[in-house]
Order: structure tokens, then C-alpha cells, then sequence
């Protein structure tokens, strides 16, 4: 696309899309905790659904002006876009259309998968997968736009660019928390699976997505929007009255039940951001067993503390929000006793897992996020 | 997964009676007398629908709350929903109710007005009965995007390995292209992998579905001569919660087994008793042979009803006189016990309708607790109801719903009133028979009328 004085207003719309999946996302599962039914037309879905609309919206102007477009500026737009299908765009707007198509397949499909099995009891379903995908599509096409554009534009744009790019980082930081959200519950904070799911799953964008701005303090800046965002939707969650509407009701709730508080990231973040520094000569191996094995050993330094606050009634507060239960949780539960969970089988395995595997995801992290650092259409 | 898409409809199967899903009570929510449907859904979880009329002008105001019937989940019932009052009717409201589970469920209907507060509790059974096919438009619209979406990915891959570093105007070289080449065919290849799994998912999720549908226990039958008749009950599987030994009694009798020969001109409303669980003998008065059909209804501890069903070929049974409150009707098909009030009239398919009767005289006494007993079916033999004039829910599961009142599940008055209803929902267009018995005199009698459905 071309590079102007004015941030183009597609690339906002695709953050706009971003964000709308985020908050609709948290609200639908504060939705499930706190009232339990729904319908297709409850806010939250709207807000999960408005981001294949507008994701639609943006790539779908970006890839039909780009092909049919004009003029000098749909010239220079054509010689910075990819072909596919006869069609050219940018990357990352094809990315977002797939997203956009694979969301829209996935709600007659999911209508039809409720009809044809019953209503939701797990999360995890075919249908429910295609939004997913289609989810984390538009996702990673608004991230590939913006890069894209960032890394062709100078000056204040290219700032912008840089603010937005950071902006998405943490929103798939958000994204994939909210992934494996089951695994990561406050009683687990001191299970071996809670540390192994958490090296799986974040240090691939954390350590990855801090290499393409080529900014200072990247990943610790990716880590605090992550944290913010998080804990911000926590925050607001509870101000608002929701009450159960499928029973059994073991747990008493008034207002919508906020997660948990988010992960402290932006310590591994700091690590991060000075190792990635130190180590910009280094071998891309050298640097993931650096930066991997530091998130791994601060995740564990500072989130098993965390835990055990969590559980104490210093943290039954607005801010941290450690005493909450959602309607389904019963008086003998780890959740309403404020109890840890017995360590698991395989335990210190798990334990020490994360410190091979954390390593290993930021290796194909770093390899991703130089990919990125190279789009330029 | 492509048969999933053309898989044709599996047959209706009802726990509670045969073919008739639906719940119909008449009952009293402290002062305000309403009629009360309830249809369960066809799939678990899912929603089931329901209907109530008052009686009472002005209605009161109606709530309804679903919850588990027995178990910690009765104890815990979520905030009641308000039953949407019709614009032209304001006696009917209607609302709907999410069943999380299959098994046996209440629905609380709470009413509110000038009169006060009552409540009245509807024992609802859940059970999966189907998987709905895929109509062929959806089919089609969602496998052409399936498509899309595999091709797609392809693409892109292929696309951003080729074009998406190369600097604005610079073209792929022929290493690029050929490398993205490759990478088309790789991706391809994972593609239809992913699609693949996929598939197999699908058919594991739908297999795993499909083993909740509601399976009908079987019943084996065996006669003597001499009118021993056994009965053994047999759980094909279905959801582990079903036990054998469990039954509870229904006005007195863990099984009323109904038999009527197929023309259903004649029936025997009997009650084994039980040997051991699930084995059950009756001893058979004097019956023609021939072939009839067995209707065998239950209740489970729980409140869950289920009608098993058999046909059968009895050699002529040399049997004694019906004891106790076994019963054999009508002697006579011209002799009626009742007047039909309704009788000639053509009733509405599904609309709950109150199916009256008056008795000339105002001698009939209680038969199991009741004014009348009535059953349904319909002449193809593919529907059976057994109702009171409580409604279509077994009493011993109204009980249930009443801890309290020790008697929930009985009619309580020594005299029964010369006139009653049966309130129902006929689920199917067609020609059904309706036979009532009443007690009058010590002797059960039995009418059969015709009725025609459309």
C-alpha cells in the first residue's frame, strides 16, 4: 500500500477487529462462568463475530483496491502486494479474509452442530475450531499488515506502525492465554502442567515478535499490553450484574465473574529485551537457550509466589481479584477452599520440562519474528 | 463425514410412553390452577419449550426454573426465568428451558398474583433421541467453503513464500518460484492431512453423540399354559446412571403392563410383580392366542419413566380370574362407563387439549388412587400414552418433586368427581383409540372410543 502522512484507516480497522475478538472472547467465557446459557445474539458473540466483519471489511477494500484500484498510488500499491487468484494485496490481507470466511463458515456450522449433538459442553468442538482459526487468521493477518506496512514506511508512520505492531503482540499474547486458560487456573500455580503449558505457549510471540520492530524493549512493552489489556477486562468484567441462569447454582453469583489475574510477563519480558541486546551477534540457537531458559526460570520465580498470595485473603480485592468462583463451583472444590492442587503425576518431569521446551519455542519463535522482520508487502 | 451429511433420521423414541415426548400436567400452583406442556428437546443439551395456561382471570404472573429432580443439583436452582405472556392471550405464557443432561429433570412453575404465590413442579424426562442429518443446501454451501478455505491456505503459503520479502517492483526469481512450488505441494499435503484428522474428530465427536442416544430397554417374555407369564427386562446400554434395580413404585406397582391385541379392541392393565431386579411374573387370566402387544411402564428411583414395549405370541392361556387391581376391558364396546364429551371431535396435532369425561352417575370410587386411568395409542401401534387426570407424568415422579406431601402422587378423596379430564397433546396426525377405565361398584370398567387427529 502507499505510504502516506495518514496512518491508513484499514489497518485500524483491522486492529479494531482485533480488539473486538479479545473483549468478546473474555466476555463470552465471563458469560458461560457467571449466566452459563446464551444465544447466537448475546454482546459478547457480536463482539467475537464484529471482528470477522470488520477483519472482512479491511482486507477486503486493501485486496480489491489493490487489484481494480486506479492512479499512481494502486500502481504503487500493486508493485507491493502478492497475487493470488488473480487478486493482489498485501499478505496479511488474504491472511485476514481466510479468517473472515473461516469465521463465517463456522456459524452455520455451528448452528447446525447444535442441532444436530446438543449445546455446548466443550469448548473445544469442530465448529468451534473453524472460528478459531478464523479468529487466530485475523489475528495474524492485521499483525503481517501492519508489518508489512511497518516495514516498508518511514518518519511518524512507521512509529505508528511500530505502536500498532507492539499493540497486536500483546493482543496474541491475550489470544493464546486465553487459549489455555483451562490449564492455568490460580490453584494450579503450583502444578508441574501449569509451568509446561505456559513455556508451550507464550514464549513463541514473546520472544518471537520482539525481533521485527527493531525497537528498544520490545517484548517487555508486547508483555505490559498483554498484561493491561488482562487485567483491565478483569477489572471491568465485575461491574456489571450477571446472574446464573442454568442450574445446579452451587456458588452464589451477582456480577460477571472475572479469570484470573494475568501472568507476569513483563518480568521474563525485561530478560528478554536485554538478552535479545546483548545477543545480536549471537548464533539464533544461542540466543533461544539464553532467553528461553530465562523465561522459564523467571516464570517460575515469580508466579509461584504469585500463587501462593493469590490464595491468601490479601489478594480477595478488586485488583487481584483471588477469591471469585464461577456458579458451577462447588463448596468441596480446590477453587472454594483456596487450596492448591495435588501435584499431578509426572509432576517435577512437567516441572522441568518447561525449561527444555520454553528454549525450544523461542528458537522457532526467533525464526518466525525474522521471517517477519523481512515482509514487506 | 460425508455420510454424516445424508445420514437419514433415526426413529423417535420416547423414555416416558411411546412416541409421545411431550409432558402435559394439570395442576394447582398454590390458589391458580394451570395447564402445563413441556416438550423436551430432541437433543441433549438443548432447549426445551415450554407451555402454560391459567386458569385463573387475571393469570398471574408465571416463572419458570429447570433443575435435576433428585441429587445436590435440586438443591441448587438457578434464578427462574419469566414465562413470556401472549399478546392475545394473556392466560398463556410460554418460555423455554435449557436440559443440560439427559435423565429425569423438574421444571417449577411459579405463579404470582393477586392470590399470592404457588408453585407447581412438572417432572420432565431428558433423553437425547437423535442426530439431526444435514439438509443438503447447507451441505453443499459449507462443504464449497471447506473447499475455499483448504484452497486458500495453499495459496497463501504458497503466495507469501514467493512474493511477501521481495522489496516493492521486484519480481520472484526462478529459485523463489520454484522453492514456493514446493512449499504449495507440502502445504497441500498437511492440508489434507489437517482435513483428514478433522474428519476423523467429526466422527468420533458423532459417534461419542450417538451413544447417548436413548436406547429402550428390551423386554423378553415367556407363558406357560397355565398363565405364568415372566417378564425379563434388558438394558441394551445407554448412559451408566440407568440401573435395573431401581424401580420405584407408581400408585403402588413397579410395572403396569398394558396388552392388547393388535385390532386394540380389547386390553389387560396388569401388574407383575418382581421376582428379582428386572425379572417380573404375572399370572394371566384366560386369554384367546394369538399375537399382542406389550406396553410395560416404569419408573426409575430417580423419577425417570420408561415405557418398554414387545410384541408377542400368546398360545391360548388357561389362566384365573384378574385379582387385585388387574383389569380387563371393554367387555362390551357398546357400553360406555363414561360419556366422551369430546367425541366426534377432530382434535389439533402437538396443542395441549383437556380430553373430557362425565360419568352419569356419581358412584365411581378411586382405581390406584384415581379418578380414571387412560390410554392413548395410536392404531399403528406407533404411539402409547398412559395418562390421569394429573397429566402424562407418572405420579411416582410428581411424588418426587413433593418430598414433603406424602401424598403427592395420590388422588386424595374417597369420592371421585363425576367429571374429570385427561389433559394431552396428540403428537402425530391420525386415528388413535381411547380407552379410560374407572372403578365403579368394586369393578373396574373400560370405554374405547375412536379419535381422529389431523
Amino acid at each position: 500500500m502507499v505510504m502516506g502522512n495518514r496512518f491508513p484507516w484499514y489497518l485500524w480497522c483491522a486492529v479494531a477487529a482485533v480488539t473486538s475478538a479479545m473483549i468478546g472472547a473474555h466476555w463470552d467465557i465471563s458469560w458461560h462462568r457467571s449466566i452459563g446459557r446464551d444465544t447466537f445474539w448475546t454482546p459478547a458473540h457480536i463482539a467475537i463475530y464484529l471482528c470477522g466483519v470488520l477483519g472482512g471489511i479491511s482486507s477486503a477494500y486493501q485486496i480489491l483496491w489493490t487489484t481494480f484500484g486506479k492512479g499512481p498510488d494502486a500502481e504503487a500499491s500493486r508493485d507491493a502486494s502478492v497475487g493470488i487468484w488473480g487478486f493482489r494485496g498485501p499478505i496479511g490481507a488474504f491472511i485476514m479474509a481466510w479468517g473472515g470466511i473461516a469465521m463465517l463458515t463456522s456459524a452455520p456450522f455451528d448452528d447446525w452442530w447444535h442441532n444436530a449433538y446438543g449445546l455446548d459442553v466443550r469448548i473445544i468442538s469442530p465448529p468451534h475450531t473453524v472460528l478459531a482459526m478464523g479468529l487466530f487468521s485475523i489475528l495474524l493477518g492485521s499483525l503481517l499488515a501492519v508489518t508489512g506496512y511497518m516495514n516498508r514506511a518511514t518518519g511518524s508512520t512507521r512509529r505508528m506502525a511500530e505502536w500498532l505492531y507492539i499493540y497486536l503482540g500483546g493482543m496474541t499474547l491475550v489470544n493464546i492465554g486465553t487459549f489455555i486458560m483451562e490449564r492455568i487456573f490460580t490453584s494450579a500455580m503450583h502444578s508441574g502442567f501449569y509451568y509446561r503449558a505456559i513455556a508451550l505457549a507464550v514464549p513463541f510471540y514473546l520472544i518471537g515478535l520482539a525481533v521485527a520492530p527493531g525497537v528498544k524493549w520490545a517484548s517487555t512493552r508486547i508483555a505490559l499490553v498483554y498484561m493491561l489489556f488482562w487485567a483491565g477486562i478483569n477489572w471491568i468484567l465485575p461491574l456489571f450484574p450477571a446472574e446464573p441462569k442454568l442450574g445446579p447454582v452451587y456458588h452464589k453469583v451477582t456480577h460477571f465473574v472475572p479469570s484470573f489475574f494475568p501472568l507476569l510477563l513483563v518480568v521474563p519480558g525485561v530478560a528478554i529485551d536485554l538478552i535479545l541486546r546483548a545477543g545480536r551477534s549471537w548464533p539464533r540457537w544461542k540466543t533461544a537457550l539464553a532467553a528461553g531458559l530465562a523465561f522459564a526460570a523467571l516464570m517460575l520465580a515469580v508466579l509461584w509466589p504469585l500463587g501462593s498470595f493469590m490464595l491468601t485473603p490479601w489478594a480477595d480485592n478488586w485488583f487481584f481479584y483471588g477469591k471469585v468462583a464461577d456458579y458451577r463451583t462447588g463448596p468441596n472444590t480446590y477453587t472454594m477452599r483456596r487450596m492448591f492442587v495435588p501435584p499431578e503425576d509426572g509432576y517435577y518431569w512437567n516441572l522441568l520440562s518447561s525449561f527444555a521446551i520454553a528454549p525450544f519455542m523461542a528458537w522457532i519463535g526467533l525464526h518466525f519474528g525474522h521471517w517477519l522482520a523481512r515482509v514487506k508487502r | 463425514m460425508i455420510w454424516r451429511l445424508v445420514a437419514a433420521l433415526l426413529p423417535l423414541a420416547a423414555a416416558a410412553h411411546v412416541g409421545s415426548p411431550d409432558v402435559f400436567v394439570e395442576g394447582n400452583a398454590g390458589p391458580y390452577r394451570l395447564f402445563v406442556a413441556v416438550r423436551p428437546p430432541e437433543v441433549i443439551p438443548g432447549v426445551a419449550t415450554i407451555e402454560v395456561r391459567s386458569a385463573d382471570d387475571p393469570a398471574p404472573a408465571v416463572r419458570v426454573t429447570p433443575l435435576p429432580m433428585t441429587g445436590d443439583g435440586a438443591k441448587f436452582p438457578p434464578t427462574p426465568d419469566v414465562c413470556a405472556r401472549s399478546a392475545d392471550d394473556p392466560r398463556f405464557c410460554a418460555g423455554s428451558l435449557w436440559l443440560m443432561t439427559s435423565g429425569s429433570w423438574q421444571v417449577r412453575v411459579i405463579a404470582e398474583g393477586p392470590k399470592g404465590t404457588g408453585q407447581l413442579a412438572v417432572p420432565v424426562p431428558a433423553s437425547a433421541q437423535r442426530t439431526r442429518a444435514m439438509d443438503a443446501p447447507l451441505g453443499i454451501t459449507l462443504g464449497a467453503l471447506a473447499l475455499i478455505l483448504a484452497v486458500g491456505i495453499v495459496s497463501i503459503v504458497t503466495a507469501s513464500v514467493r512474493e511477501a520479502m521481495l522489496a516493492p517492483g521486484e519480481q520472484p526469481d526462478a529459485p523463489q518460484i520454484r522453492k514456493s512450488s514446493r512449499v504449495r505441494w507440502i502445504t497441500a499435503g498437511v492440508v489434507a492431512g489437517a482435513l483428514f484428522l478433522g474428519s476423523k474428530w467429526w466422527d468420533a465427536e458423532a459417534s461419542a453423540y450417538d451413544r447417548h442416544i436413548y436406547k429402550p430397554l428390551e423386554m423378553k417374555l415367556g407363558a406357560e399354559p397355565g398363565g405364568r407369564l415372566t417378564v425379563s427386562l434388558n438394558d441394551p446400554g445407554w448412559i451408566s446412571a440407568r440401573k435395573l434395580d431401581d424401580l420405584i413404585p407408581d400408585h403402588n406397582h413397579l410395572m403396569h403392563l398394558v396388552i392388547a391385541r393388535p385390532a386394540l379392541d380389547r386390553i389387560w392393565h396388569l401388574h407383575p410383580d418382581q421376582t428379582a431386579p428386572a425379572r417380573f411374573e404375572q399370572q394371566l387370566p384366560d386369554m384367546p392366542p394369538g399375537e399382542y402387544l406389550f406396553w410395560a411402564d416404569i419408573v426409575h428411583q430417580n423419577g425417570f419413566p420408561e415405557t418398554v414395549t414387545t410384541r408377542f405370541t400368546l398360545p391360548e392361556i388357561k389362566g384365573r380370574a384378574l385379582q387385585g387391581d388387574d383389569s380387563t376391558g371393554p367387555g362390551d364396546p357398546a357400553a360406555k362407563p363414561l360419556q366422551f364429551l369430546d367425541e366426534g371431535q377432530t382434535f389439533p396435532v402437538k396443542k395441549m387439549v383437556l380430553l373430557r369425561f362425565r360419568s352419569a352417575s356419581d358412584d365411581l370410587e378411586p382405581y390406584m388412587g384415581m379418578p380414571g386411568h387412560a390410554f392413548i395409542i395410536r392404531k399403528d401401534h406407533s404411539v402409547f400414552a398412559h395418562l390421569h387426570p394429573g397429566g402424562s407424568a407418572p405420579m411416582a415422579a410428581v411424588a418426587l418433586t413433593r418430598p414433603d406431601d406424602p401424598h403427592a402422587g395420590h388422588f386424595m378423596s374417597v369420592r371421585t368427581p363425576a367429571e374429570f379430564t385427561f389433559p394431552y397433546g396428540f403428537p402425530s396426525a391420525g386415528d388413535y383409540r381411547v380407552l379410560v377405565q374407572v372403578k365403579r361398584n368394586g369393578r373396574v370398567e373400560t370405554g374405547a372410543w375412536d379419535v381422529a387427529v389431523r
